[in-house]
């Protein structure tokens, strides 16, 4: 009977139960309510739902990413973790974003740029902020990229200046980017009148196929030569964009666009999960990431927006300063915020195309943006 | 050019918050540097090719709107780009008001498990994939799909959300009133939008049935 009790005594202490604290089912809430929110409100549900279940998971079984001791092989994730900390996955993940995007309107509307390089104000804004509350300026850079709305070039930023803030930093930029429809409209309407909003734009030109290969070549030539700490993220995004644009190599694009960046994305999202370990995530600085993040958000949509106010002026009332939003680079959804709160004043008011090329602009903008940051504080 | 931004950068980036302003300082100048650089590039190479381009059309006179591709002339897969900016004209995004009509339609067809035919100069697998693309559409980024990019299927996405969100009493609203105007004065097409959104089928289309 004793041997009995002793080998059962054995088992439990090989399960999880005996080192269970209070933190983890706690996480295990944080990363039930990222799956439910992803599920019932289809909130980035791509990468919810892996980063809900990840955090679930690190929190059950923290041998997950463990690392190898002796002769023991590491956890599963400790290997996958390298995607991350090698910077794999977003320039991988780029790859699909550039085949996967349409650069035509903003090549027809090439002053759209500036718009897209207005909405970065919120990442260094925030920046400011984040050294205000006392974070380090490599740790405010990882904070302020938040603002970009993009996910790929906040964890290549993060996993270069601050990695152990990645959990927190990824969960409020995804958080934040599936809160586009919420947080921009107020915005949106707080900066424009009613007058401005209805402004009806001209339609854009057709881009020729040439315009398209060479816009993906030079921009990618330009942008790696001016911050070449970004390089992988342009020559990938571009990579992609031009298999797109050549309509020579379909079966290279159509991969990236479907099997790379879906792949890309499942590992990516349990791999940021798993960073949610609760030593890591319950802090103050999450809750101090998560308030910055949405001064990002707001600071970043409110440039676009006064940058478009410029334009308007300046064309005399032709530039939809709405447009200026969607310059944060999470596509298409801030785009089609813009033409929602266009549609909702004017039914006949279209300017999604217009939008598009401020929200890819966005994304180019961002990069350049992280480049800076990690040059200049790496 | 690296070496250019990291001198611009205090050799010893000051403590606390004069360091952050200066990231702000460098880095929205450096920001407005590179795009402001693209902007100029872009608009130089579009200008060039647009020179090209009424270069090449000048002596087949002014060409007010493309006339349909001929699946031969357009590919194999019969794509609309390959006639080099075949939609000229637009009720919405790129696409002009019959395009839009057809799709409108083929994404009703669609959403009520019918078969949904060609329509306009596209193919029934393609107006299918649209009128997929337009359910994905609803709530999150769309993929590209042949042989419309994610920005194109937006645009329509948008017109025939609203569309059918407005479709009260039969009579939708917006540009869409005005695209199905345009396709039920137009034989046959009228016939078949004009059916599509009132829920009865094809109603014996496609009379623009490619190829």
């Amino acid at each position: 009977m004793s041997d009995f009790l002793g080998w059962v005594g054995e088992l439990w202490r090989t399960m999880g139960f005996e080192n269970l604290v209070w933190q983890q089912p706690l996480m295990w809430c944080i990363g039930g309510l990222l799956i439910f929110l992803a599920i019932r409100f289809e909130f980035e549900p791509l990468l919810l739902i892996p980063i809900g279940l990840g955090a679930i998971a690190v929190n059950t079984a923290p041998e997950l990413v463990a690392p190898p001791a002796g002769d023991a092989a590491g956890g599963l994730y400790h290997y996958f973790m390298y995607g991350i900390h090698l910077e794999l996955f977003p320039p991988l993940i780029f790859l699909g974003v550039g085949a996967l995007t349409d650069f035509g309107p903003l090549i027809a509307a090439p002053y759209t740029f500036l718009l897209g390089a207005a909405a970065q104000f919120g990442i260094f804004v925030t920046v400011v902020g984040a050294v205000w509350l006392g974070f380090t300026h490599q740790e405010a850079a990882s904070i302020g990229i938040i603002g970009g709305a993009d996910g790929p070039t906040t964890i290549f930023t993060t996993a270069k200046l601050a990695p152990h803030l990645l959990g927190s930093v990824m969960v409020a930029a995804y958080s934040y980017m599936s809160l586009v429809p919420v947080i921009q409209p107020p915005i949106i309407r707080l900066l424009t009148t009613k007058q401005q909003r209805t402004i009806r734009m001209e339609q854009l030109r057709p881009v020729s196929r040439r315009e398209r290969v060479l816009f993906a070549v030079v921009s990618m030539v330009l942008c790696s030569l001016v911050v070449p700490a970004a390089a992988a993220l342009f020559v990938m995004l571009m990579l992609g964009n031009l298999l797109r644009e050549a309509l020579v190599a379909d079966r290279l694009s159509k991969a990236a666009q479907n099997e790379i960046i879906n792949i890309v994305t499942l590992l990516l999202g349990t791999c940021v999960g798993m960073n949610m370990h609760y030593s890591m995530f319950l802090t103050w600085g999450s809750l101090k990431i998560l308030l910055l993040g949405a001064v990002a958000f707001a600071f970043a949509t409110a440039g676009g927006v006064l940058l478009g106010q410029v334009l308007c002026r300046l064309t005399g009332g032709k530039v939809n300063p709405m447009i200026g939003a969607a310059g944060v680079s999470a596509v298409p959804m801030a785009a089609r915020v813009v033409q929602r709160v266009a549609s909702a004043e004017d039914p006949e008011c279209f300017v999604l195309m217009h939008a598009m090329g401020p929200n890819v602009a966005g994304v180019i903008g961002t990069a350049v943006a992280a480049g800076v940051l990690i040059a200049i504080l790496q | 050019m690296s070496s250019v931004l990291l001198a611009a950068a205090p050799q010893n980036l000051p403590e606390g918050l004069a360091g952050a302003l200066v990231l702000l300082l460098l880095g929205m100048t450096v920001v407005f540097a590179v795009l402001g650089g693209l902007t100029l590039l872009i608009w130089f190479i579009g200008r060039v090719a647009r020179d090209r381009t009424s270069e090449a059309a000048a002596p087949a006179g002014e060409v007010e709107r493309a006339a349909p591709v001929p699946a031969e002339a357009a590919g194999s897969t019969g794509k609309p780009e390959a006639a080099s900016g075949a939609r000229v004209e637009s009720a919405g995004g790129p696409f002009t008001p019959e395009e839009l009509a057809g799709v409108a339609a083929a994404a009703m067809l669609e959403a009520s498990g019918r078969t949904v035919p060609a329509g306009g100069p596209f193919t029934s697998a393609e107006m299918a994939g649209v009128a997929a693309a337009m359910r994905e559409e609803s709530s999150r980024s769309i993929p590209a799909r042949e042989p419309f990019s994610s920005a194109e299927l937006a645009a329509v996405g948008v017109v025939v959300e609203e569309a059918v969100r407005r479709r009260t009493a039969g009579m939708p609203a917006g540009a869409v009133v005005e695209v199905v105007r345009t396709v039920v004065e137009s034989p046959g097409a009228g016939r078949w939008g004009a059916a599509a959104f009132a829920g009865r089928g094809s109603a014996g289309m496609p009379v623009l049935r490619r190829g």
